[in-house]
């Protein structure tokens, strides 16, 4: 057991490494124009010079020192013109070399533990996604927690009274979650309950301005919350309960219930105290996989309703390029991704007495 | 179940047993008394007679002709045509003033290039509309003074310019010296005869964008669907059949990539795209590719696990024995019985891929805005003027994609109890 989790820890690790040399060369892909569109205005105005946003970008690894590099391979080159007096081919050497040098340097600085600092948010990366993770985390518990209760009963229902009206409902109704797009549930929800009926405040956390303490805050932010989270539940019940439905169908098929149906069990202690216990055990293993998940936050649903959760965070610094973040939140991800699927692995051989982890 | 029997025996008919003059005998037997159906039939009758899959295929076939046939006999207005004609009496006067300056295209666009793309504007700058010419008038505020500086890009002499050019050329200058003021084409229109589901910000006809926009929705799920599975039945093969460093090879390529967070990539990847020099109407094009890269790994997981069971099972042991090639055995006695599963989770899989290109149109990296696609005519409820007083531009939309994907979705459920051996109905 120990020397298979050592032996997947270290597998991780290759995953990890991976993923992040893919991400970092994508990102270095991006259009770098944060700082010229930061500074445009000042530099057009002679408040700031080139040279001082150049300073800047330096910092960050972004400008490609061609002399530097014809220096040190003994290339020919013009002083006054550096860039244009090369070859495309040493060009291109340039650009790779600086893209291995950036990555070493990120690497390297990121396993003193230091995600750097994000051009965004002006603040320490790790600092931002530790303050919005939490945020995330909360709506994407309590919307799990309702999601699995409400799916087990209507999975259990559906399995039991299979091919019936009941059924069909259920699993139509379900689909319909699974069918929907996020961003147009998420908008219709806002248009009819917050703009049309009034019952809810329209996107946000916190009603602006109002500067609400103790259990009024609370209640505030609560408010806010209900529509997001109807959002998350209803997109996220369509595969728990589909989970939950064939699991039961397959229980109920087993050797053990006709037993405890030929013994006189009532109908209620067959399905709950015989096939519901079984049918947990994939759902375990199903919601071990999850459970680091809920740290990375729903992007596209904190987008619309403005949360200030690490999803809409990370969507804000995608789109203007923000490097250190992208980074730091893209690993973040994949190392929740990997610890997912080892717990679920896992705990797999925790419920399940019959498998055995042998490698 | 008799007859499931007999099928599954018909199935397996091979060299040998057609040889076999008794089990001739037996067959014909049978077939006199018990009426033969192919497993293909036999899948296709419990298809049809499942009452969810045929409402979703009618779905389907529906939304494809409404689609691509819908434009040809609905051809009153284009995909991208602006409706120009307004009542004299409902033109309202926008702005009336005159300005004679030359503005440095480099404190209005980002890479300095004069362009209809808003997102190239730098942050403060604002696009307010058209002119009567149809040229883009806007405005920013001026850091130095703090007084609001309007101006205006001239692309081009009419209205049409502003969809079929996607860049400005390179030209240092845009004047600012115009006189605007009215606004004259059809926009944010009301249902009418005329305008079936009414007209967009930009003076098009929703409905008929509606068709435009299924076209590609439609068609691009196929597409990366079939490539993606066929990438990972060539992977997932190669990884299940010949095992050892084979199969540790791809299964690491795999798990890297099943770890790299899909959407972020996409995001990022689109912006590569917009900043590369590529006509922004074949981006989408581009995105599938990579939608596939990224996609391919489910398959190949799936198609693996399935040929190391069946690697095991005794028709195998008589393919190896019968001395058949190993393409052979992979093409014709592997791959076909994987086909089942495959054609489910393909089915299943059209549905995620419509949601993640119109996720994408939507933060405005699919198909680029003049052109129509049913995730980019939702963007624009991100104004909520228009989502709360214009639902009629986009909740239709919304309404053809739930549609399109629940159809596909309830396609392949039929379609895995269809072809599940173990179902008694």
């Amino acid at each position: 057991m120990v020397k298979y989790i050592i032996k997947r820890l270290l597998l991780s690790v290759l995953i990890l490494v991976g993923v992040s040399i893919i991400t970092y060369m994508l990102v270095r892909l991006m259009p770098m124009d944060y700082f010229d569109r930061k500074f445009a205005s000042q530099i057009a105005q002679g408040t700031i010079t080139q040279a001082e946003v150049d300073r800047q970008k330096d910092l960050y690894g972004l400008i490609i020192k061609y002399e530097d590099y014809a220096i040190k391979f003994g290339w020919e080159y013009d002083k006054a013109n550096v860039k244009e007096s090369l070859t495309s081919g040493q060009r291109t050497l340039c650009t790779v070399f600086n893209y291995f040098e950036g990555y070493w340097k990120w690497l390297s600085t990121t396993f003193k533990g230091d995600l750097g600092l994000s051009f965004k948010y002006g603040a320490p990366v790790s600092e931002v996604m530790w303050q919005s993770m939490w945020i995330s985390f909360w709506i994407a518990l309590v919307a799990m927690v309702m999601q699995f209760f409400i799916a087990i009963a209507l999975g259990i229902a559906a399995a039991t009274h299979q091919y019936s009206v009941m059924d069909y409902t259920a699993t139509v109704l379900v689909l319909m979650g699974i069918s929907l797009p996020s961003f147009f549930f998420a908008n219709l929800l806002l248009r009819v309950f917050s703009l049309q009926l009034g019952w809810f405040p329209y996107v946000g956390m916190e009603s602006p301005g109002a500067n609400y303490t103790g259990v009024a805050r609370m209640l505030d932010i609560l408010h806010h919350m209900v529509l997001p989270m109807v959002a998350l539940v209803i997109l996220g019940i369509g595969g728990f309960m589909r989970y939950t439905r064939t699991n039961v169908l397959e229980v109920l098929n087993a050797d053990y219930i006709r037993t405890a149906r030929a013994k006189g069990c009532s109908e209620k202690t067959v399905i709950y105290r015989h096939a519901f216990r079984n049918t947990l055990i994939p759902i375990v293993t199903m919601i071990a996989g999850i459970l680091p998940g809920l740290f990375g936050g729903a992007m596209i649903t904190e987008q619309v309703f403005d949360l200030p959760g690490i999803g809409n965070k990370a969507y804000q610094a995608l789109v203007v390029g923000d490097i250190p973040f992208i980074m730091g939140y893209n690993m973040f991800i994949a190392i929740l991704g990997v610890i997912g699927t080892l717990l679920s692995d896992l705990m797999y051989a925790v419920v399940d007495p019959r498998v055995k982890i042998t490698k | 179940m008799e007859k499931d029997k007999v099928t599954s025996v018909l199935e397996e008919d091979n060299m040998e047993k057609e040889n076999n003059a008794a089990l001739q005998e037996k067959e014909e037997f049978l077939a006199d008394s018990v009426k033969v159906v192919s497993p293909g039939r036999l899948v296709a009758k419990r298809f049809f007679r499942s009452r969810l899959s045929m409402i979703g295929l009618v779905t389907i076939i529906v939304l494809f002709l409404f689609a691509f046939l819908g434009p040809v006999f609905y051809n009153q207005w284009g995909e991208i045509e602006i409706d120009l004609s307004i009542p004299e009496e409902k033109r309202e006067v926008v702005k009336t003033e005159t300005y004679n300056e030359r503005i440095d295209a480099s404190l209005l666009f980002v890479d300095g290039k004069v362009s209809n793309d808003e997102s190239k504007l730098l942050p403060g700058v604002v696009f307010d509309g058209y002119s009567e010419a149809g040229n883009r008038y806007g405005h920013y505020t001026d850091a130095a003074t703090g007084e609001p500086v309007y101006f205006m890009l001239q692309t081009g002499s009419s209205a049409a310019a502003y969809v079929s050019d996607e860049y400005g050329t390179k030209i240092p200058y845009t004047y600012a010296e115009y006189t605007w003021d009215r606004k004259t084409f059809n926009e944010k229109g009301k249902i009418s005869a005329n305008h079936w589901l009414g007209t967009d910000e930009y003076g098009m006809d929703v409905f008929v964008r509606l068709m435009y926009g299924g076209r590609i929705s439609l068609t691009l799920g196929f597409v990366v669907v079939f490539l993606e599975t066929f990438l990972g039945i060539l992977f997932g093969g190669l990884a299940g059949y010949f095992g050892k460093w084979v199969d540790q090879l791809i299964m690491r390529i795999v798990d890297i990539f099943g770890c790299v967070p899909q959407f972020p990539i996409l995001l990022i990847l689109g912006a590569v795209l917009e900043d590369a020099d590529i006509n922004q109407r074949y981006q989408i094009y581009y995105l599938m590719i990579i939608m596939t890269v990224l996609g391919w790994t489910g398959v190949a997981r799936v198609v693996r696990g399935q040929i190391l069971f069946l690697r095991e099972q005794e028709y195998m042991v008589a393919a190896e024995a019968l001395g058949l090639s190993t393409t052979r055995k992979i093409v014709r006695h592997l791959v076909p019985n994987i086909m089942p599963q495959l054609i489910v989770q393909m089915t299943l899989g059209l549905g995620g891929i419509i949601l993640t290109e119109s996720t994408l149109s939507y933060l405005g990296i699919g198909i680029p805005k003049p052109y129509a696609a049913w995730g980019t005519m939702i963007s624009a409820a991100q104004k909520p003027e228009i989502l709360q007083y214009y639902p009629n531009l986009w909740i239709p939309a919304g309404i053809l994609i739930v549609l399109a994907v629940l159809g596909f979705n309830f396609i392949g459920d039929g379609l895995r109890d269809a072809f599940d051996p173990k179902a008694s109905r």
